[in-house]
């Protein structure tokens, strides 16, 4: 196994519609060969009471607002992604697609603004080239997030 | 929290913030590239080695209030929001920790016009 690459970023959403399956926000990879791998991922809810779902995107959709990680979010500050990995936020003017069932749940969130939860997945979630990781609100409850994600490559 | 070192870096392990009012706040943690000027400052010594053998090499020091800010670098690392409760917070942990080159810091700070609030702070590292 080569030297990995760890990164992180961190952003908050603008409020979603209130539609069941809206997105919060997602990490992209925009790369065309190469994948990344998601460890981690947080999140803190500002408004809004109900649970919020992680699962695989095939498109990107658009995005209200879109941050950019550089060399400042590698965890050792020595190069910036070369994936060009993207944190996009709500509010979508056109949701990502999404692929399969969701993968896991934000359920200490669903109840309570402010409430704040971590998931960390192990050996990682394996985010082909082209694709994505998204998180959508799971019922018709107009809500803003803050999300960070961790992910290696 | 900031390393003044010259050349020797420092790798962060934790990030423990709690609240001690009960206000709602958007913690977030973002690399420094200037110290800014600081009105408080735990600076560690001794003691504060797991197994008090040594000072740290590094000089770093925890800063905790400002007359001028520090210079924020490049996008946040992570974001959270804490309710309005006191005691509320949040640890960071970071299994391969966050390097923090000589000269630079790394910092708790409101990426939102959200009044940061008082909280208990604790930063890990190793050197």
């Amino acid at each position: 196994m080569g030297t990995v690459c760890r990164y992180s970023v961190g952003g908050l959403s603008a409020i979603t519609a209130a539609t069941a399956n809206s997105p919060v926000g997602a990490l992209w990879n925009p790369h065309a060969t190469k994948s990344i791998t998601v460890v981690d991922a947080t999140l803190g809810k500002t408004t809004g009471q109900t649970a919020v779902y992680a699962g695989r995107i095939t498109t990107r959709g658009t995005p209200g607002s879109t941050i950019t990680p550089d060399i400042d979010n590698d965890w050792q500050r020595l190069i910036a992604p070369i994936s060009g990995a993207l944190l996009d936020l709500a509010a979508y003017s056109v949701g990502p697609t999404l692929a399969g069932p969701d993968m896991w749940r934000f359920m200490a969130s669903q109840n309570v603004a402010g409430n704040v939860e971590e998931v960390w997945l192990g050996d990682g979630v394996m985010i082909p080239a082209g694709t994505g990781l998204g998180f959508f609100i799971t019922t018709a409850v107009a809500t803003t997030v803050e999300l960070s994600v961790v992910w290696d490559e | 929290m900031w390393n003044p070192h010259a050349t020797m870096d420092l790798t962060v392990d934790e990030v423990h913030w709690f609240h001690t009012v009960g206000t709602v706040d958007n913690p977030g943690l973002v690399r420094t590239t200037t110290r800014g000027t600081q009105t408080l400052t735990v600076t560690p010594d001794i003691d504060n080695h797991d197994e008090r053998l040594l000072a740290h090499i590094t000089g770093a020091v925890l800063d905790l209030t400002y007359s001028a800010q520090p210079t924020i670098a490049g996008p946040y690392l992570q974001r959270i929001n804490l309710p309005a409760a006191v005691a509320s917070g949040f640890i960071w942990v970071f299994p391969l920790g966050i390097r923090i080159p000589a000269g630079t810091g790394l910092a708790i700070a409101t990426p939102v016009a959200v009044v940061l609030q008082p909280a208990d702070i604790t930063f890990v590292w190793h050197e």
